[in-house]
C-alpha cells in the first residue's frame, strides 16, 4: 500500500486568477484526454500524469452546506431530490450498530459512540461527482475506512468489501416498492485494495457537524474517484468477501452502473456525455477530470484494465 | 384597443412570465434557481415548451366542444401564441445548452447530436419547429393555403419527438413525464378518431 500523501491540513490560500484556474483545467483536460487514449487502448499505464489540484483552490470552491443538505439522491426515500431532505427526517439514526464480518480473523460490532471514542475524526475536502453529470466540494469529516478493515484483521480470502445499507421501510419510504427496478438494502461494494486506499473514508460528519439524515448519517463511505453511486449511505454491515458482490444499481441498470464507476470523461454513460459536470452554484458546465481528479493517487490500481472494465 | 388584441397581449404575457422569471433569477438572485440552476434552465424552458405544445394541440378538441361559439375563432389566434410560444422556450432551452452545456463547442456538440439519441430527437423537433414559426403569420397563411395545414401538422412529430427527448435524459425511475405523455397520447388519439373541421383541418 501506497501512502502519497498525508490529509491536508488548513493553510493560507491565495486567490487563483481566473485565466490561471482556467489554464490549468485545460493542461488537466489535456493530459486526461491523453491518458483516456491510453486507457483505452489498454496498455499500461504511463508516467506522465498531471498535477494534482492544490488543496487551496478546492477550499476556496466549497459547496455551500445549505445546497449539500437540499440536493440529495436518495432512493430510500424518493427519486425527487428536493423532498429527500424532509422524507428524511423520519430516520432514526440512534441507536446505530455495524458489523464488520465476513472473511475476517475478529468480526466485530460497533456503534457510533465507539467510532468516535476509538479515533479522532479528520477533514478531508474532496471533489463528489454524480453519474448524472453535477458535482460538489465536500469538507467530509470520518476516518479512513483502512481502519475499520484493519481492526478486523482480513484473511487472505478477502478480495472484496460488500457495504450494506439500512433497511427499514417503516422510515424509508422508497423502500416500500422497487423503485427503478432497486432491490433493498442498497448493497454496494469495492475490490480490497480500494477499500483500503488512504483516499476512501468513513464518513461521519460534514463542515465540522454530523452528517445530515438526507447526506447518509450516521454513517457512509465516501470513494472520491468514483461516481457518487459508489458511495453508498446509512451502512449497517461492512463484509469481508471472496467473490466480487452484486451491487443495486447494477443489478437495476447493468448498462448504465457498472461495478467499479471510476470517473472518465472519456467513457460516456450510454444515454448521455461524461466529459462536463456541473458543479453546484454554477451555470456553465465544467470539464470532468480523469478519476475525478485523484489519477495520481489511485491510478496505479487499476495498471492494465481497460476503459471498459473500469465502467 | 380591439378585443382580440387586447386578449392576445395578454395571453402573450402570460406565456412570458416563465422566461421573466428565469431572467430575474439568473440575473438578480440566482440561488432562486436552486443548488443546480443549469438544471431548473434547461428543465424549466423545455418543459414550457412542451406545454404549451400540448396546450396548442388541445385547441382542435376545446374548439369542437363548440360551448362558447362567439370566442371559437378567436382560439386560433391563441394557438398561434402558443405555438410561436412553444417555439420561443425551445429556442432558448436549446441555446442554454449549446452556452452553458457546450461552452460553444460546435464539434463536440455535433458529436453528441449525431450519437446520443436524446440530443439527437431533441434537435430534429427544434429544427422542425423552424419552418412552423416562420410561416405562423397571416401573410404564410394566405399563401400557402391547404399545404400550411399539412406543414403544420409536423407538431404531431415535434409532440412525440419532444416527449422522447424528455424520457431518454430522465434517471432510472423517474416518471416526470407521464402527465406529459398521457395529455399528447389523448391528443393525437382526438385526431386519429374525430372528422376535422372543414375550416381548421389540423
Amino acid at each position: 500500500m501506497v501512502w502519497i500523501q498525508t490529509p491536508p491540513l488548513i493553510r493560507e490560500q491565495a486567490v487563483t486568477p481566473e485565466r490561471v484556474f482556467w489554464q490549468r483545467r485545460r493542461f488537466l483536460v489535456a493530459g486526461a484526454a491523453a491518458m483516456g487514449g491510453t486507457w483505452l487502448s489498454g496498455t499500461a499505464f504511463s508516467a506522465t500524469l498531471p498535477p494534482d489540484i492544490p488543496d487551496t483552490e478546492l477550499k476556496a470552491a466549497l459547496t455551500p452546506l445549505s445546497t449539500l443538505e437540499s440536493y440529495n439522491n436518495y432512493t430510500e426515500f424518493s427519486t425527487d431530490k428536493k423532498a429527500v431532505r424532509h422524507l428524511a427526517q423520519a430516520l432514526t439514526t440512534h441507536p446505530w450498530t455495524v458489523h464488520v464480518e465476513g472473511e475476517v480473523e475478529n468480526s466485530y460490532v460497533f456503534d457510533m459512540d465507539d467510532l468516535k471514542g476509538w479515533y479522532g475524526m479528520e477533514e478531508r475536502v474532496y471533489r463528489f461527482r454524480c453519474v448524472e453529470g453535477w458535482s460538489m466540494v465536500v469538507p467530509w469529516n470520518g476516518i479512513p475506512l483502512s481502519k475499520l478493515i484493519e481492526r478486523a484483521r482480513p484473511t487472505s480470502r478477502a478480495r472484496f468489501v460488500e457495504f450494506v445499507s439500512l433497511l427499514r421501510p417503516s422510515e424509508m419510504i422508497g423502500q416500500r416498492t422497487a423503485i427503478a427496478g432497486l432491490q433493498w438494502p442498497y448493497r454496494e461494494g469495492l475490490r480490497i485494495d480500494e477499500a483500503m486506499h488512504p483516499l476512501t473514508l468513513a464518513v461521519t460528519g460534514v463542515y465540522g457537524a454530523p452528517l445530515p439524515k438526507q447526506n447518509g448519517a450516521p454513517l457512509r463511505i465516501i470513494v472520491p474517484w468514483k461516481y457518487a453511486f459508489k458511495s453508498p449511505k446509512a451502512i449497517t454491515h461492512i463484509r469481508l468477501v471472496a467473490e466480487q458482490p452484486q451491487t443495486s444499481w447494477h443489478q437495476a441498470a447493468p448498462n448504465e452502473y457498472g461495478f467499479y464507476g471510476n470517473v472518465n470523461p472519456d467513457l460516456a454513460h450510454p444515454r448521455w456525455s461524461q466529459a462536463r459536470e456541473t458543479r453546484m452554484g454554477e451555470t456553465r458546465k465544467r470539464p470532468t477530470l480523469y478519476l475525478n481528479g485523484y489519477a495520481n493517487q489511485v491510478s496505479a490500481l487499476y495498471a492494465g484494465m481497460s476503459a471498459q472494465d473500469l465502467y | 384597443m380591439n378585443a382580440r388584441l387586447w386578449r392576445e397581449v395578454c395571453v402573450g404575457l402570460a406565456l412570458f412570465l416563465p422566461a421573466g422569471w428565469l431572467l430575474l433569477a439568473y440575473w438578480y438572485w440566482q440561488p432562486a434557481l436552486g443548488a443546480n440552476p443549469l438544471e431548473t434552465l434547461l428543465h424549466t424552458t423545455g418543459r414550457c415548451a412542451l406545454v404549451m405544445l400540448i396546450l396548442s394541440l388541445a385547441i382542435r378538441p376545446l374548439h369542437d366542444l363548440g360551448a362558447l361559439l362567439e370566442y371559437r375563432l378567436a382560439l386560433f389566434g391563441v394557438r398561434r401564441l402558443l405555438g410561436l410560444g412553444c417555439f420561443s422556450y425551445a429556442l432558448a432551452h436549446a441555446w442554454i445548452f449549446l452556452a452553458f452545456d457546450l461552452g460553444y463547442d460546435f464539434e463536440v456538440g455535433l458529436q453528441e447530436v449525431l450519437y446520443k439519441p436524446y440530443l439527437g430527437v431533441g434537435a430534429l423537433a427544434f429544427l422542425l419547429l423552424i419552418p412552423m414559426a416562420i410561416t405562423s403569420g397571416d401573410a404564410a397563411f394566405h399563401r400557402l393555403g391547404k399545404g400550411w395545414f399539412f406543414l403544420h401538422r409536423a407538431s404531431y412529430l415535434v409532440a412525440i419527438l419532444g416527449l422522447l427527448h424528455f424520457w431518454w435524459q430522465l434517471k432510472p425511475g423517474e416518471i416526470h413525464a407521464w402527465p406529459d405523455t398521457i395529455a399528447v397520447s389523448f391528443l393525437l388519439l382526438y385526431r386519429l378518431f374525430s372528422r376535422p373541421a372543414s375550416h381548421d383541418p389540423a
